[in-house]
């Protein structure tokens, strides 16, 4: 039963459950099951910490910075108003358009809201839980989560509303505008690193930069590579579409974009979708840039959740803080902007690398 | 055991939960239909012509170009993987490890840069052009 791990193998999730619950020796349907409770545990702890704890959070974290209260009656700092909240909106009557495009109509805000959740398989989240580590990880990650942008634009073009054909051409426009320059930033991580696999990726990052009065820095991409992270915070925040790059569901221009004419589960699909896509964003810059899930005293997962919530606190405050930008200047940004500043990061990563790897080279 | 098991496990459950959550509200909610309530909203004024409207050339132009940089970015993951290793055992020269790379990006840029100049990646129209609509009879 124990198999030995090679070099560069981790414990994963599904092994570990099928080693502890002896499934293992069920054969295929054994294994099958072992992945299936693997993955529905790493399921609803993210659908429990974006859906239900996520506008909570964003709740009271916008009342806190416009000097509100919020939410305060239902329970101890509101809480339960998050059960009210999911009947509420899970009761509310279904009004399709009689235009709607149906079989598209329908299967947007799943794709929506099932894409976000598949991008969770291969993350690290420390304290061994981790569905998958494939050795393509990071490219699989950046591709199961631009699988969204077709959901958006199903959303937008299937509601025959005008406001949501705008909000679909936008999402898609800002999608590919700032996709770019997201994968070329996440690329010159890969040169540090020299690997896609996540684990790799956060394993490099352990290793230590400097050392200030004993307290050892480590080598996460963030401090290593500051330009890059920055970067990949702006392409971040215009690919899950918020603030200052909100443009596509801007409520002052175009009501709410391709989600205007969607309502009840659908609504709850499709904004529970945005959540889990701001999650996974954050995820992603925790393990590539920020180490992961490491940390001192904590557990790992704990830090991983905690760097999770950094980011989306950061999301919160550029909600409450910055203007949105206009659709002209938002594509201006990112074709003109973003995409040369990437190139330009990569091709200054890889010099940087050189530099540092093999200073014989250069003569 | 298979890695993408997994992944499949959890596409799986991505698709159970969505459905999960339609059939409780298929159980909980109501239906009242009335007559005009579903019409397309239009900010509550009654709904005026197609919903396929004519839109922004641009956003064509920007998708033409997004599938050039896309196949680019695919085409330079696995020199970014093997750059590292190539540096460090010093076979080769710096030139040859960088080199074709500079001219890839180099190539593509000439490309973005005559889009630029063409104003595919410029939202608003010039002067111009806007003059030119103007005064085509």
């Amino acid at each position: 039963m124990e198999v030995p791990l090679e070099a560069g193998d981790t414990y994963l999730l599904p092994e570990r459950i099928s080693d502890l619950t002896g499934l293992g020796g069920f054969g295929m349907a054994g294994e099958l099951l072992a992945a299936f409770i693997a993955a529905f545990i790493v399921g609803n702890l993210m659908l429990a910490m974006t859906g239900v704890a996520g506008p909570w959070a964003k709740r009271k974290i916008t009342a806190a910075f416009t000097d509100r209260i919020a939410v305060n009656r239902v329970g101890p700092w509101g809480l339960f108003i998050i059960v009210a909240d999911a009947v509420r909106l899970l009761a509310k009557e279904m009004i399709i358009p009689e235009n709607a495009d149906r079989p598209a109509y329908d299967l947007a805000p799943i794709v929506v809201a099932g894409s976000a959740m598949l991008g969770f398989a291969v993350i690290p989240m420390g304290s061994g839980v981790q569905l998958a580590d494939p050795e393509v990880g990071l490219v699989y990650v950046f591709a199961v989560a631009g699988i969204a942008s077709i959901g958006l634009v199903m959303a937008g073009y299937a509601s025959a509303n005008k406001y949501s054909l705008l909000g679909g051409l936008r999402a898609i426009a800002q999608n590919i505008a700032y996709e770019i320059p997201l994968v070329v930033t996440g690329m010159s991580v890969v040169l540090f690193a020299g690997t896609l696999q996540l684990s790799e990726i956060v394993a490099a990052q352990s290793e230590p930069l400097f050392t200030i009065a004993g307290v050892t820095i480590p080598a996460w991409y963030a401090l290593v590579n500051p330009f890059a992270f920055v970067l990949f915070l702006a392409a971040n925040f215009a690919e899950v579409g918020r603030n200052p790059f909100d443009t596509p569901e801007a409520p002052t221009e175009i009501v709410a974009g391709y989600q205007t004419e969607y309502s009840s589960v659908y609504f709850v699909l499709i904004y529970l979708g945005e959540f889990l896509h701001i999650f996974l964003g954050g995820a992603i810059i925790a393990t590539i840039f920020l180490g992961g899930p490491a940390g001192p005293v904590l557990p790992g997962i704990v830090w991983f959740i905690i760097k999770i919530w950094a980011v989306f606190l950061l999301t919160q405050w550029l909600r409450s803080a910055l203007p949105r930008v206009r659709i002209d200047q938002l594509i201006e940004i990112g074709w003109k902007g973003m995409l040369v500043l990437s190139f330009a990061n990569l091709v200054l990563t890889a010099v940087i690398v050189a530099l540092i790897e093999s200073p014989g080279l250069w003569g | 055991m298979n890695q993408w098991i997994a992944v499949g496990a959890l596409a799986f459950v991505g698709l159970l939960i969505p459905l999960g959550m339609m059939a409780v509200s298929y159980l909980l909610r109501p239906s009242v239909p009335e007559t005009s309530k579903r019409a397309t909203y239009e900010s509550g004024e009654v709904p005026t012509g197609g919903t396929r409207i004519r839109f922004n050339i641009q956003y064509y132009m920007v998708a033409l170009l997004f599938v050039v940089f896309d196949i680019e970015t695919v085409l330079l993951f696995p020199w970014a993987v093997v750059y590292r290793e190539a540096v460090v055992s010093e076979e080769i020269s710096l030139v040859h490890a960088l080199g074709p790379m500079l001219l890839f990006v180099a190539i593509l840029f000439v490309g973005l840069a005559w889009a630029w100049r063409k104003g595919a990646v410029e939202w608003a129209q010039n002067p111009g052009q806007v003059g030119a609509e103007v005064d085509r009879p």
